[in-house]
């Protein structure tokens, strides 16, 4: 059994940053990190629209994603297959099926936008369905390609803790600040810090800067072989070993990310 | 809202099942709750049980997607003919059901020494129960019901009287000097007596007072809209009329009044 370092449940981390900069492979290793140190039931929220990179990397693809439940709940209110009691019945069956399943974790994809339509109603409606089922989690781990915006409007209303990754670029920099400002007009967010990535040689620049913008720094991780080797094999990241840079680094700070 | 009145009712639809030939199967709740969970070497204790059941380790699902089901926890002040440690099984045990998944209800009957707004809303999230018990997992969907019983836990005996033990000491566990008395019912297996169930306890459902009837104001303020042009003129008026019915029915559905 891992440890509990007595959590506020469910507790939603957010990982945004610019593109690029490591997101959806930092989200991962957070993933297995925590799954490996402590005893917390997990769902990750794979919320890149485009492409479900965090599913492919932890190998979890889920049969349908938000998108489709979210079209599928439209045509059959429109068409009047079901009635509106008879689908708010099942809407949180549907949701609960489209998650993935693993021992460490589960995990769902928002999917890619289809098809005309109003979001709104149907964005609301999904929003309580995900509050209802993350009570089931401790924590709740989103890869936020999509924005916290998007994330606010379609996922989550409250996020807890938002990790900003940045890498070693003065532009990641600029768009860590940009985020906290969007940050602080669509979350009510608790803790919110950086974790730099892909650290090589002297960032003195990068530490000065983050300091006077008052970015609080939460780790490093340094440029790491291994994960140059899975971006160029496509390797799963499960096989990342346990004494790679990367991890190391992460199992070092975890703790800090998940007390406040 | 006569809750006494429901009572007596099921108390009689019990035994009219009973008597159409329904097995039903009364247990006793144990004095010794932990000498009876390791003779069964089942584990049942607060939070220590966390674990994710995956579908090829699932030997049974109650209720679920397509299965008729019910949960409903009602705590209540009022009553004094709860009869404590009372388990009522209305068909087959564990160990003599075949299929992989079952209709399944739940009726958990709590009457305790007070009862504030927050107490009453603590008290009824079963799914806490969830992390507490060994090889088994609740998915949490409101009214409904829809668990995993491993294979693992089913070879040791699993059954619905240890079911009912272990959900009577986590309550306890949890809610510390607030429980007086506890009563459950397990309807599993048959579709029609689960409906006749559910219509004996519509009232606690659909029972409707002012304070239900502001949420329901309250949500329809609620919804977002990105759009600026105002509803006359929103060429999604009906998707965006018909979703928020749906949105309104499971708010109903997630709600049940304070009696």
């Amino acid at each position: 059994m891992g440890e509990d370092i007595g959590l506020k449940k469910p507790l939603i981390v957010a990982v945004v940053g610019k593109g690029g900069v490591g997101k959806t492979i930092i989200t991962a290793l957070l993933a297995l990190t925590i799954s490996k140190n402590y005893d917390y039931k997990m769902l990750l929220i794979d919320a890149d629209p485009a492409h479900p990179h965090l599913s492919n990397m932890v190998k979890l693809i889920p049969k349908r994603s938000l998108e489709k439940i979210r079209i599928d709940v439209i045509n059959k209110t429109l068409k009047k297959e079901k009635t509106a009691q008879n689908l708010a019945e099942f809407i949180d069956f549907e949701v609960y099926s489209a998650i993935a399943e693993s021992k460490e974790f589960s995990l769902f994809s928002l999917g890619q936008p289809e098809g005309p339509g109003c979001f709104c109603p149907s964005n609301t409606l999904l929003k309580k369905v995900i509050e209802s089922i993350s009570q089931d989690f401790d924590i709740l781990l989103i890869d936020c390609e999509a924005g916290l915006e998007q994330i606010n409007r379609m996922v989550i209303e409250s996020v807890d803790i938002i990790l900003i990754i940045t890498d070693i670029s003065l532009r990641s920099i600029d768009t860590a600040d940009s985020i906290r400002k969007s940050a602080k007009k669509f979350t009510k967010y608790k803790k919110l810090g950086i974790i730099i990535n892909k650290v090589k040689g002297n960032i003195d620049i990068i530490i000065e800067k983050l300091s006077n913008l008052q970015l609080p720094i939460i780790g490093q991780i340094p440029e790491d072989p291994n994960i140059i080797e899975f971006d160029l094999l496509g390797n799963s990241i499960i096989d990342i070993p346990e004494n790679a840079p990367s991890k190391m680094a992460i199992n070092q700070f975890l703790k800090d990310i998940l007390s406040f | 809202m006569e809750i006494k009145g429901i009572i007596k009712q099921i108390r009689n639809f019990v035994k009219k099942q009973d008597q159409s030939g329904i097995k039903l199967t009364l247990y006793k709740s144990v004095h010794d709750f932990s000498q009876y969970f390791k003779d069964l070497d089942l584990s049942v204790d607060l939070d220590k049980n966390k674990e994710i059941i995956l579908q090829e380790e699932t030997q049974l699902e109650l209720g679920g997607l397509n299965r008729k089901s019910f949960s409903l926890v009602y705590p209540t002040i009022e009553l004094n003919q709860i009869e404590d440690g009372k388990i009522s099984l209305l068909g087959p045990e564990i160990q003599e059901i075949k299929e992989p998944s079952v209709d399944f209800g739940l009726f958990l009957l709590i009457q305790v020494k007070s009862l504030s707004e927050k107490e009453f809303n603590n008290l009824r999230l079963l799914n806490f129960i969830s992390n507490g018990i060994e090889g088994f997992l609740i998915r949490t969907i409101p009214r409904k019901f829809w668990c995993r019983i491993s294979t693992d836990v089913i070879k040791k005996n699993f059954s619905f009287e240890f079911l009912g033990n272990a959900i009577f000491y986590l309550y306890k566990q949890k809610f510390k000097n607030l429980i007086e008395s506890m009563e459950v019912l397990f309807i599993n297996s048959y579709p029609n007596p689960i409906d006749e169930f559910m219509s004996i306890v519509s009232e606690i459902f659909t029972h409707i007072n002012d304070q239900w009837i502001k949420k329901i104001e309250e949500w329809r303020k609620r919804i977002d809209c990105e759009y600026d042009w105002g509803c006359e003129i929103c060429p999604y008026q009906e998707e965006c009329y018909e979703i928020k019915q749906v949105l309104i029915e499971r708010e109903k559905i997630n709600n049940i009044p304070k009696s």
